[in-house]
């Protein structure tokens, strides 16, 4: 019997099952408030910072959100066809490329990114609950020691909450804050730009190389990989909609461009301020009554985020049998207690570490996309099967060689050492051809063919995957 | 893969996901014009703005 016969669930889509035409119900509309919350939040004031270290405010821009919709365009071909075609998430669209087994490595990923990300939005969660409590004078400077903490355990609680109501938990939140978001978004953008415009324009970005195409390479890999994340996150929301075109603007321009215009804030706040954390900044710049607004703007959109990228972690997790099992709150638990750790004891070392967090993603996430793009488009034609998805026994047509699929491993394995040649993930030096291609793209280039060779030389001739 | 027993839900799920009018339908025309110029010409059109 399939380990998918014992999966608990409370409703379907707290399980990892496929959802019927019937129950996606999600229109255009859903889709974009949901997919917009997904995307607005802190992380994108630290991405602006990175891209600011390296490019000046319209170099920088043009950076980003280039970057951003390049990565956007490839997560969205690599996910919406399959999930909005079948009702699947990511993690099931990556099983007949990976295989009936093989497909726990795209769990990895997406749980180890989400965890990521998650961090670094509950402890920017903190510090703005922190910043907020001092300037409206509830509590004193020094209390930051204890309040972060304290404001990101009750995050944790607050979206294990919500969870607990699966999707439409989420629809839920996701209106509530739209509005607030995107308003107070933009009006933080205007600010910033009228009342620094000229310490903008004139701010030299700190650690440029010398090298102007290499500045602009990077701050366009910056936003690649960045969008590239999306991939764990877009699969369980998009199959909440009956079909591609209804999700297609919504991903890119809902999921996709929301992030490097919020960037533009992290850019010009640490051109101009030399800070990109908004706590930081806001209230200096906005007096205490707008700053505090702004406080819980980011409040605001960094909960949204939370609740669905722990959303998209426990769908994933729910594919694994032993997970399978447990009941839903259990799942969303798994997706939690991480992020809790590293939000109360390691959010310095996060923090620190963030670059090299970025390249992780560009290093696995490239060849990933790559992989079903090839696989969905060239090799299948645009069609899955199914059954043999939620097969996990060895005659499935997924199941390759013990589950696993060489061709993937290989072209993962490939893109892995493209990118390290390409560029350093812990010290950012760089190899030809690095300044003209970037490293997301020719590792992505790297990763597909090699797909394309094993599985027309390997795996077709073998009589494996379905083909 | 004929002999795998499914749990009755799963099974009644994937049965109506094999016909193909149960499905979702993929990108439509418009929507690949959408994603070429959102996804590729767009961003080359902007790195062209960004360093001139």
């Amino acid at each position: 019997m399939s380990e998918e016969s014992i999966q608990s669930y409370d409703t379907v889509d707290e399980s990892a099952w496929p959802l019927l035409q019937s129950e996606r119900t999600w229109g255009q509309f859903e889709l974009w408030v949901v997919l917009l919350v997904a995307a607005s939040a802190t992380w994108c004031y630290i991405i602006g910072e990175y891209v600011g270290y390296y490019l000046d405010i319209k170099m920088g821009i043009a950076a980003m959100i280039a970057g951003s919709m390049i990565g956007m365009f490839l997560v969205t071909l690599a996910v919406v066809p399959s999930a909005t075609r079948y009702g699947i998430d990511s993690i099931s669209s990556s099983k007949p490329q990976f295989g009936n087994k093989g497909w726990v490595i795209t769990v990895f990923l997406q749980y180890t990114s989400i965890i990521g990300w998650n961090s670094l939005l509950l402890i920017f969660f903190g510090m703005s609950v922190s910043q907020l409590l001092i300037t409206t004078g509830i509590t004193a400077e020094g209390s930051e020691v204890w309040v972060i903490p304290l404001a990101t355990l009750i995050a944790c609680v607050g979206v294990y909450l919500i969870l607990l109501k699966g999707a439409s938990g989420i629809e839920r939140v996701a209106k509530v804050l739209f509005v607030f978001i995107v308003g107070v978004g933009v009006w933080m953008i205007y600010m910033l730009l009228t009342n620094e415009s000229e310490a903008i324009a004139a701010a030299k970005p700190a650690y440029a190389s010398g090298s102007l195409l290499w500045d602009y390479t990077t701050g366009l890999e910056i936003g690649i990989v960045s969008l590239l994340s999306w991939w764990p996150y877009i699969g369980a929301m998009v199959r909440e909609s009956p079909n591609a075109h209804t999700a297609t603007l919504p991903s890119m321009l809902g999921m996709g461009l929301p992030v490097p215009i919020l960037s533009i804030i992290g850019l010009a706040a640490i051109l101009a301020l030399e800070t990109s954390d908004p706590s930081a900044w806001l209230v200096q710049l906005g007096g205490p009554f707008y700053g505090s607004i702004a406080l819980l703007f980011v409040i605001a959109a960094n909960f949204g985020t939370a609740v669905i990228g722990v959303y998209a972690s426990a769908v994933g997790l729910k594919h694994i049998p032993v997970v399978g099992k447990w009941p839903w709150k259990v799942a969303v638990l798994l997706g939690l207690v991480p992020v809790a750790a590293v939000g109360i004891f390691a959010a310095d070392w996060f923090f620190n570490n963030f670059g090299t967090f970025l390249a992780f993603i560009g290093v696995t996430f490239a060849p990933l996309v790559a992989i079903q793009i090839v696989d969905y488009y060239l090799l299948r034609k645009q069609r899955l099967n199914i059954r043999a998805m939620y097969d996990s026994s060895s005659t499935s047509e997924y199941a390759y060689w013990g589950g696993f699929n060489p061709a993937a491993l290989a072209a993962m394995v490939a893109g892995f050492f493209t990118y390290i040649y390409l560029l350093d993930p812990l010290t950012y030096a760089s190899n030809w051809p690095y300044e003209y291609m970037t490293a997301a793209l020719p590792t992505a280039l790297v990763g597909g063919v090699v797909y394309l060779l094993v599985t027309k030389f390997v795996v077709q001739p073998a009589n494996r995957g379905g083909y | 893969m004929a002999d795998t027993i499914f749990p009755p839900e799963l099974e009644r799920r994937i049965s109506e996901l094999e016909d193909p009018a149960n499905q979702g339908d993929g990108f439509t025309g418009a929507d690949w014009i959408w994603l070429w110029v959102l996804g590729v010409i767009g961003p080359v059109l902007l790195l062209i703005w960004g360093w001139v």
